[in-house]
């Protein structure tokens, strides 16, 4: 096993994390097939809270609707916020994908949730792109996609520290918040739905 | 295959010699008969990767921890490792390329791999993949170097017969440069189409080849030895992957209907990589048609109707008149006026353009009416008769029309639009108190400094700036092209060109701007806002997957007291 490529992997481990892996490793080198790695589940995301100040700009939902951001997140729903652009060809899908399903299976319990999809691609993203978006994620009454200006989407993301610079360089992230004035909890990573949806009941918890 | 062959009746030292005399005869009945076997195969293959749908005819399936999430069009591999196979960059995430050099091919798997986006995240090495070794990392997700994939990869449960087709067609899959390269040489042409005018088309190839030339006077290659190697990053230094351009340029003759034949005929003699640039004043669709059909990327042409159906070789700029007809259309549905008279020639630009707002606007209720000034005509005082103050003009016409238009007094009409794209700058000094254009680029003030290379490149050639819109988008097109295939290294495919374009415009566009705001604040000079300004005439261009058109808003403008250009607008997106 390549030193840089075990360094490259255990990047993604906490400290705690890495001691087992490390284990695994060793173990993996003298007596068993590597394979094994695969059975391991690794930390699927890195998670931080954040206290992002929302920035007081208007966005356009995928009914055309011009309206506040801030309103729209402070509705008084729990929120759970992502950045998309409809072109986007690996990360966005696998996002959405993941979070149709966590919308799903929070819809069956009856709980009330805003998911809120925000295009950092606004000037293609136009409401009737958003729509033909939202349909192959089968996106239900509790799902909004948001486009604007390219100015207003840049403010957003800069507001989550999710502005990379380019839509080509954005990275996997899901933001969670369980009322206005709480902390934003971030998850950097490919999380699974079940992983979504237990950091979410936690958040929500009183 | 063998067991129907005639080989086995001979003894093996014979076969050899057979095979040998084989191999020479070009129709042997077995070499058809393998290549329409593998033929077949590889179509299964190119099934699966592009639609998704397996040997049986069923929907592909893919799953991620164990349970199936993606089916059919959703699972097809070419989502993220694209038509080309050779992957792609999104944030931190690289997607391996799976092109036969890359899997196959231990020699050219590296610079397969080698790709600019993804900085030093370069993969590992790999020993090279068998069906087998390929079979097993689909299925579990476990490369042949015994690493786990990414999350984003899934899991595929593929029978013998699908992988084989999949292997099939992975080990033909960008293994060969495309037409129009070789060892030494990029051949490029570039499409004029006849009616455009001697001034703009000396402007085009004047720009074109004499960026070319000094691109070749830099570029050194092995039977060429004078010149320097870009170093433009460290793996073309240490590669040699430059190569020398040749640029054909095409001028078409006659009418549209035989623009075909003309360009089938150019391409037989001279096959080319790319097609750069280009300028027509009318119809495009003919080339638009030719490059999908003989699959040539068509790199951003200066066209004022390019063709919108969805094609993959065709990069343009922005979708010309028709983006200003629906940002006109956007206008007007909010402020409904009675009745639009749109002036106009009968030529296809104006005519595309005046159906599309029309039928936008009969949508939101407003009526409209064309009035169209002949052949061997000018516009009169006739043509602007029966007007009543409430009635919006709107005027599809360009160079000498407005030359005439301005011979006529204005009538007293509130609003009268004109076409930026049509009109360039060419608007009647007595029409403009009044008038108002639609406008799709950057304003002149503003677009200045990102224009700074432009100017300066064509005053050292001691070119005359005589459309400067033309000249930019050329001068745009060169210099995007010269980045991109510089960072393609040697993986010269026409697919991957313009994949590389679909992920890099809105990057390097707004690294360029990032750039442009630090010299600016070098210089002592304000600009600390970074906008994504872009090196064109353009406020940004940006593409992504399946788009083709790069700007897609404009600005409503009218001249303000001292004779400039003010928007009246935001940047409008229809």
């Amino acid at each position: 096993m390549n030193l840089k490529a075990a360094e490259n992997i255990m990047n993604y481990f906490t400290q705690y994390q890495r001691i087992v892996v490390t284990l695994i490793f060793f173990l993996a080198g003298f007596c068993l097939p590597l394979p094994v790695m695969a059975e391991e589940s690794p930390a699927e995301f890195a998670r931080s809270t954040g206290n992002y100040v929302l920035p007081d700009v208007s966005v356009v939902r995928q009914d055309g609707k011009k309206l506040s951001f801030i309103n729209e997140l402070n509705d008084g729903r729990p929120v759970i916020l992502s950045f998309v652009f409809a072109s986007c060809s690996a990360i966005c899908p696998m996002i959405s994908h993941t979070l149709s399903k966590v919308q799903t299976r929070l819809a069956k319990n009856g709980q009330k949730f805003h998911l809120v999809s925000i295009s950092i691609d606004p000037e293609n993203d136009t409401p009737a792109v958003l729509i033909e978006y939202s349909k192959k994620f089968s996106s239900g009454s509790q799902w909004d996609f948001y486009t604007g200006t390219t100015e207003n989407s840049l403010t957003i993301q800069k507001a989550f520290d999710a502005y990379r610079g380019d839509k080509m360089n954005h990275s996997a992230a899901i933001f969670m918040r369980a009322k206005p004035n709480k902390l934003w909890l971030r998850l950097e990573g490919f999380g699974s739905p079940d992983a979504i949806i237990h950091e979410y009941q936690e958040m929500i918890k009183p | 295959m063998l067991k129907n062959s005639p080989l086995k009746l001979y003894p093996p030292t014979c076969n050899i010699i057979i095979l040998g005399l084989l191999a020479l005869l070009p129709c042997s009945v077995l070499a058809e008969q393998a290549s329409s076997e593998s033929a077949a195969l590889i179509e299964q293959g190119r099934r699966l990767y592009q639609e998704g749908v397996i040997g049986s005819g069923k929907e592909l399936q893919g799953s991620r921890s164990g349970k199936v999430e993606l089916k059919g069009e959703q699972a097809a591999c070419v989502h993220c490792h694209r038509h080309s196979g050779m992957g792609s960059v999104e944030g931190d995430t690289l997607i391996q390329p799976i092109n036969g050099n890359y899997l196959f091919d231990p020699d050219k798997a590296q610079v397969a791999n080698m790709d600019p986006r993804s900085g030093k995240k370069f993969n590992q090495s790999h020993p090279a993949y068998n069906e087998g070794s390929l079979a097993v990392a689909i299925a579990t997700g476990i490369n042949n170097s015994g690493r786990k994939m990414q999350a984003l990869m899934p899991n595929y449960a593929l029978d013998k017969q699908d992988m084989a087709a999949l292997t099939a067609y992975l080990q033909q899959l960008s293994t060969t440069w495309s037409a129009g390269v070789d060892a030494e040489t990029i051949h490029l042409a570039t499409i004029i189409t006849p009616d455009v005018d001697a001034n703009r088309r000396k402007a085009l190839i004047d720009t074109l080849r004499l960026s070319v030339t000094q691109k070749n006077g830099g570029t050194a290659t092995a039977s060429s030895k004078k010149g320097r190697r870009h170093m433009a990053s460290a793996a073309e230094m240490v590669l040699g992957t430059e190569r020398k351009w040749d640029l054909q340029v095409w001028e078409l003759q006659g009418t549209p209907d035989t623009w075909t034949a003309q360009l089938n005929e150019k391409l037989k003699a001279q096959p080319v990589f790319a097609i750069l640039s280009g300028v027509s004043n009318s119809t495009w669709e003919p080339v638009h048609n030719f490059c999908e059909n003989n699959h040539i990327p068509c790199w951003f042409p200066s066209v004022p109707v390019p063709v919108t159906t969805q094609s993959f070789y065709s990069l343009y700029f922005s979708r010309g008149v028709l983006l200003e007809a629906d940002v006109l259309a956007k206008t007007l549905a909010e402020t409904k006026p009675k009745r639009v008279v749109q002036i106009r020639r009968n030529d296809t630009a104006a005519t595309e353009a005046a159906k599309r707002l029309a039928d936008s606007l009969s949508k939101a209720g407003v009526v409209t009416e064309d009035r169209i000034i002949k052949e061997g005509e000018t516009i009169s005082a006739q043509s602007l008769g029966e007007l009543t103050a409430d009635d919006v003009l709107m005027f599809w016409l360009r160079g000498n029309d407005l030359v005439e238009l301005g011979k006529v007094a204005p009538p007293s009409i509130k609003t009268s639009y004109f076409s930026g794209e049509l009109a360039g700058d060419a608007m009647p000094e007595t029409w403009r108190a009044n008038a108002h254009l639609l406008y799709p680029y950057e304003l002149p003030n503003e677009r200045q400094s990102n224009l700074t290379n432009f100017h300066a490149w064509h005053k050292m050639k001691k070119l005359p700036i005589v459309d400067e819109y033309l000249q930019a988008d050329a001068f745009f097109a060169v210099e995007f092209l010269t980045e991109t295939l510089s960072e393609m290294l040697d993986n010269l495919y026409r697919d991957y060109l313009v994949e590389r374009a679909e992920s890099m415009l809105g990057r390097s566009e707004s690294m360029k701007s990032e750039q442009q705001v630090r010299e600016r604040q070098m210089r002592g000079k304000t600009g600390a806002a970074i906008h994504q300004h872009s090196s064109s005439i353009y406020p940004r261009l940006g593409l992504g997957v399946n788009q083709r058109f790069a700007s897609k808003g404009a600005y409503i403008v009218h001249y303000d007291k001292d004779g400039k250009l003010a928007a009246e607008s935001d940047w409008i997106v229809p």
